[in-house]
């Protein structure tokens, strides 16, 4: 007689099936081993210069041993938190889209086990991961440099991160149950994390941790202990969303929002002011010479100027009301250097939401034609691929520019209030506008270049996060090495400003760049951008007509 | 004069060939019935002649235009209809069809008219106002015949236009087909629907594995694989002794009995139906249903295929 039920997890054995049989998992695990060996190489080659007699001093040793021990911790952390919420958030989501949801809920498994397998089926690839960065921990222990204080910290971090990677996996797919279609799910994901650390951060007294500091112990403790208690709750929650929405997406979630607070409005307008016409409405014209542009104008939120205005209000009028709000509490009162930052952090973050909002809708443009399949029927009308990709790149243009109004009259606020002088007011906000909107202009035309090359709309949305990543990360590892093998600073510097994490946090610094910096800054992020951007375009154009028909 | 034209047609995706060099014609009228298993290259051909997919090797001209030099042109001179509905969300039928009439570029002028003629054609003119995600799948096989009308091709390419009908929309469509013949339109239609395809079909093409297995008239390839018509039979007062001698009647190849009736195998090029009619009767027997089967294309199709993929 079996004592031990037999555990039987189909779904988990089918999920580490396909992880294995795809390509990208080897591909992402290469480049993580590449990574981490890189960093480990440059720290070797980084003290090891500042040897005698052919061989490496035990100050530098240990210095080495200290900074890699860290590093890799660092590097792993971000590599869990860039991959993780993403391919768990589409977990459930690309079930729901291909439609073989329901056949799960169909049979045995019912969803508590659904839910749990896909759990286990992101964090166990996670967990992999890390086992792949002990080695080199083992060889960067070895040199020492990690003393008692920090030994704490070092062993706190390591069991962070496998709490880290149980946090991130519920809650994608907790995520992943909630939303309807990937793109969304992934989106929320990434902005839940942002917000979620921020506030476990705040709640664990990060001004103290810093990583370091008698301090670090208690705090990540508290840290990890919230997040692990958060694990459950989350799973739940996951398990009750999968009940209730297992159906594909119907429509869009925030445009039921708009269109429920348009009701409540027309109801107070009819009920308070006699139905009072504020607006001019009018009917739907039926479309003429331009059929994708009419239904981009007519029948996408993103076409219609009422929603953009929307988005433009929806994120601006609170930060201006705290604004506003504050000066007219106190008239006197100068925007001090914390509060100008707090809107410059808020002005970043609604970049970031901008960001991935751009990156999603520029992949889904043909990926949305090829799920409903109505891409092929119209490529045999006189509607040519160049002619679709225009007319869906112009409406994309104006949500484009919906994204960006918000953050740019956020960095505008934050540099009109008094306490800053005009010259520090132009050299910030300037290049500030010129980058966003440059970085913008880019990441739409790489994803819409990437959305035109995949075929399938996960792998295209996973493609340009990765490609996000290594523009961020790449120039910032390159001018690292750069800096430890030839000690060229000004050189590493131009390297890692391509990095657009690097020259939007350069610009914010306390200790602003001047003019020049500025104009150097400014030249390697566009240069680089601008020739990714023209190879982009270049590529699409030329090759839309073979992708698209395929 | 050929319509269509499809010579030595090549498709790879990557390593795999999923047409090897097939040829066929299509003269001006005609409607051609495209035949094979799943995987044997049908919906790949249909989709070169679309334009959608560019050719390895050969190449389709349709209305004398060359898919391969004058994709664009070509477009002008088809209507194609996919294996699958793909669907607009929030568009009704009427905005459905003005949004193809854009795309096909219907001059303006007579685009209301393009469009109220396709919607009597189809018989969805008091359905134009419905969303086209909520119509039945009969009503938006019918709404997207409607579609590929709207610029009046000469050539519809039809890729498994009955596919998940049930039988009243199967009819319907069937009719509507029938009547877009009786219009001079030049057909191609794939389907798994044999005895449909049968009673439509002016002349069969039969793809296995990417190559051409029997082309022609249904009677040809009869005539090739020494098909005999079928001709079911019901007697009431039938005997063993009155079957037998229908067994031995000239061009009778083989009788086969059935719970209430009667399968006659018989070869047209000996004996005609009629003959076989006037020659039961002689013997006595009293028909109530006497029912010769169009074309009996399942053993046509079982006989030339054997189930590969290319």
């Amino acid at each position: 007689m079996r004592i031990v039920p037999r555990i039987s997890l189909p779904l988990l054995a089918k999920e580490l099936v396909e992880k294995a049989n795809a390509k990208r998992t080897y591909i992402i695990r290469t480049l993580c081993a590449v990574v981490i060996a890189g960093v480990f190489a440059f720290n070797m080659l980084n003290y090891g210069t500042g040897n005698y007699r052919g061989g490496m001093s035990l100050w530098a040793m240990a210095m080495a041993g200290k900074t890699l021990t860290f590093t890799i911790l660092s590097m792993i952390t971000a590599l869990v938190l860039l991959i993780l919420p993403s391919a768990a958030a589409t977990s459930i989501t690309s079930e729901k889209e291909r439609g073989t949801l329901e056949l799960l809920l169909l049979t045995r498994l019912g969803p508590w086990k659904i839910v749990l397998q896909k759990f286990l089926g992101n964090v166990i690839p996670m967990f992999m991961l890390l086992f792949l960065a002990l080695p080199m921990l083992a060889i960067a222990h070895t040199l020492g440099g990690v003393d008692l204080e920090h030994w704490n910290e070092v062993t706190i971090w390591l069991a962070e991160l496998p709490v880290m990677i149980l946090f991130a996996a519920a809650w994608g797919v907790a995520m992943s149950a909630f939303f309807r279609s990937g793109a969304a799910a992934a989106v929320a994901m990434y902005i839940f994390c942002g917000i979620a650390f921020w506030i476990l951060i705040a709640l664990a007294d990060m001004p103290r941790l810093a990583w370091r500091g008698p301090g670090a112990f208690a705090d990540l403790t508290a840290l990890g202990v919230a997040q692990l208690l958060l694990v459950l709750p989350a799973l739940i929650l996951a398990t009750v969303f999968l009940r209730r929405r297992h159906t594909p997406a119907k429509g869009n979630l925030a445009l039921r929002i708009f269109l429920a607070l348009d009701r409540f409005w027309k109801h107070l307008n009819d009920k308070w002011l006699g139905g009072m016409e504020i607006v001019a409405g009018g009917d739907v014209p039926l479309p003429e010479d331009d059929p994708v542009g009419w239904f981009e104008k007519y029948k996408k939120p993103s076409g219609s100027k009422s929603h953009l205005t929307r988005i433009i209000m929806f994120f601006t009028i609170p930060a201006v009301i705290v604004v506003i709000g504050v000066f007219t509490i106190d008239p006197y009162y100068q925007l001090n250097t914390g509060s100008r930052l707090g809107l410059m952090l808020l002005a970043h973050l609604y970049l970031g939401v901008a960001a991935l909002t751009l990156l999603v809708k520029g992949v889904s443009i043909v990926a949305e034609e090829r799920r409903n399949q109505t891409l092929d029927v119209l490529l045999t009308t006189q509607v040519s691929a160049a002619g679709f990709l225009a007319a869906k790149k112009k409406y994309l243009r104006r949500l484009h520019v919906a994204l960006v109004m918000p953050p740019l009259i956020l960095v505008v606020l934050a540099l009109v209030c008094p306490g800053i002088n005009v010259s520090k007011r132009i050299t910030i906000a300037l290049p500030t506008i010129v980058l966003a909107t440059i970085h913008l202009t880019v990441l739409s035309e790489i994803s819409i270049w990437i959305g035109v090359k995949a075929r399938n709309h996960r792998r295209a949305l996973m493609t340009a996060l990765a490609v996000v990543l290594v523009w961020i990360l790449a120039p910032l590892l390159m001018g690292a090495l750069v800096d430890g093998i030839s000690r060229n600073t000004e050189l590493a510097d131009t390297i890692s400003y391509i990095s657009p994490l690097r020259a939007s946090v350069r610009m914010f610094s306390r200790r602003m760049p001047h003019l020049g910096s500025f104009a150097q800054i400014i030249t390697c992020a566009v240069i680089p951008a601008m020739a990714i951007y023209t190879f982009c375009r270049i590529d699409t154009w030329r090759n839309a007509e073979k992708r698209l028909r395929q | 004069m050929n319509t269509v034209e499809v010579d030595n047609l090549k498709v790879r995706y990557g390593k795999v060939e999923a047409v090897k060099g097939i040829s066929f014609a299509i003269p001006k009228g005609e409607v051609f019935g495209f035949i094979g298993p799943n995987g044997a290259g049908k919906t790949s051909t249909i989709k070169v002649m679309a334009t959608l997919i560019r050719p390895h090797d050969g190449d389709v001209v349709i209305a004398g235009k060359s898919v391969k030099r004058d994709p664009s042109a070509v477009r002008c001179h088809i209507g194609y209809l996919p294996d699958f509905f793909g669907v607009y969300e929030d568009l009704n039928v009427l905005e459905y069809l003005n949004f193809f009439a854009a795309a096909y570029e219907v001059p303006r002028d007579i685009r209301a008219k393009s469009v109220g003629g396709v919607l009597e054609l189809t018989d969805l003119s008091d359905k134009k106002e419905a969303r086209v995600d909520d119509l039945s799948r009969g009503m938006k096989q019918r709404l997207a015949l409607a579609r590929l009308l709207l610029h009046d091709p000469e050539v519809l390419l039809l890729d498994e236009p009955a596919s998940g009908l049930d039988p009243r929309a199967r009819i319907e469509m069937r009719e509507l087909l029938k009547e877009l013949q009786g219009m001079g339109k030049t057909i191609l239609i794939s389907s798994h629907i044999l005895s449909e395809l049968a009673e439509l079909c002016t002349r069969i093409g039969i793809i296995e594995s990417g190559k051409m297995v029997a082309e022609g008239s249904l009677k040809e390839i009869y005539a090739r694989l020494e098909m005999r018509k079928v001709v079911h039979v019901q007697i009431t007062n039938a005997t063993p002794e009155m079957i037998r001698k229908i067994g031995m009647l000239r061009g009778v190849s083989e009788v086969e009995e059935d719970v209430d009736r009667i399968a006659v195998r018989l070869d047209e090029s000996v004996a005609s139906v009629e003959d076989l009619h006037a020659a039961i009767h002689s013997f006595g027997a009293k028909i109530r249903m006497f029912q010769p089967i169009a074309m009996d294309m399942e053993s046509v199709f079982m006989k030339l295929t054997t189930g590969q993929v290319s």
